[in-house]
């Protein structure tokens, strides 16, 4: 029997695996990935070149969709670039808001991050649990 | 500032707004010598901005972050056509500069793999430069007839429209 060294297999970019679309080159020798060729941009949807068109308020939207479960942490980091760039401040009561929501999105993002890892390595409860 | 002193030859300017941006001209050179100060910190981020207006139309932005000493380090250049990569003393360059390449058309010297990484398979054009229209070149659309996708010029069924208004409850 001719020994085979090694085989190039296509993983994606659909696989219910991957979370989202990813697509990957392998290079197998056997079970063992020697190489991987990541095509990460079919994620991509060049926000940067949108927002070229866009005035500061209208631009706000987009940081929603970088990440679904901490928007408001995104939408904060916009805010803070057009206020040092503007030059303002926000009064006190509004920051301490923008903690609080950061401090959600952040349990959110903790909760989605664990249990849905859990899901992955096959255990069902915590998602139910955390949701 | 005492990088200035430092490195005469190569830190022109230190400008602090609100972030310290160093102004180079040998960027992977002060890559090095910054890899020995933040021992050995990260490349976090490097990005290009487009000025068409200037001959050096592509500015790139390094930002460096080490934790040890809690610092962050910005230094900026501006390159027309090519640079060299930053690769050997920063893997994590790699993609930054592969993106650049595919982004603003700078050549990285030296790169073990300059390749397209985020737009589509046989995308041309620089998208990022400020000349290339938002709505591209080609749309693309399943055919059919050919049972794939195919693509073709964009044909825009109404008019462009640019809401540029104050608040939006402007008309």
């Amino acid at each position: 029997m001719a020994k085979l060294k090694s085989f190039t297999m296509n993983f994606g970019p659909q696989h219910p695996a991957a979370h989202g679309v990813l697509r990957l080159i392998l290079e197998l020798d056997g079970e063992v990935v020697v190489r991987a060729d990541p095509h990460v941009g079919l994620l991509h949807r060049g926000t940067e070149k949108l927002l070229e068109q866009k005035n500061l308020l209208q631009g706000l939207p987009y940081f929603d969709r970088l990440d679904y479960v901490s928007m408001m942490a995104y939408e904060h980091v916009y805010s803070l670039g057009v206020e040092s760039l503007a030059g303002l401040e926000v009064s006190r009561p509004d920051s301490y808001t923008r903690v609080l929501f950061l401090e959600l999105t952040r349990l959110l993002n903790h909760l989605m991050a664990v249990t849905t890892h859990a899901l992955d390595v096959g255990a069902l409860t915590p998602f139910f649990v955390g949701v | 500032m005492e990088l200035t002193r430092l490195y005469p030859r190569w830190v022109h300017g230190v400008f602090v707004s609100p972030q310290v941006a160093l102004q180079v001209t040998h960027p992977v050179e002060l890559l090095g010598s910054f890899r020995g100060v933040l021992h050995p910190g990260y490349l976090v981020d490097l990005f290009g901005t487009d000025y068409p207006n200037q001959i050096r139309r592509t500015q790139l932005t390094w930002v460096l972050w080490g934790y040890t000493r809690s610092a962050r380090v910005v230094f900026q250049t501006s390159v027309g056509g090519s640079h060299p990569t930053g690769t050997l003393v920063y893997p994590s360059a790699n993609w930054f500069e592969r993106e650049i390449w595919e982004m603003f058309g700078v050549r990285f010297e030296g790169h073990p793999d300059l390749r397209r990484l985020l737009t589509d398979y046989g995308f041309v054009g620089r998208p990022l430069r400020k000349d290339f229209p938002v709505v591209g070149y080609l749309e693309v659309r399943f055919s059919e007839r050919a049972k794939r996708v195919v693509s073709r010029g964009v044909s825009l069924t109404q008019e462009f429209r640019v809401f540029d208004f104050q608040s939006p409850w402007q008309s």
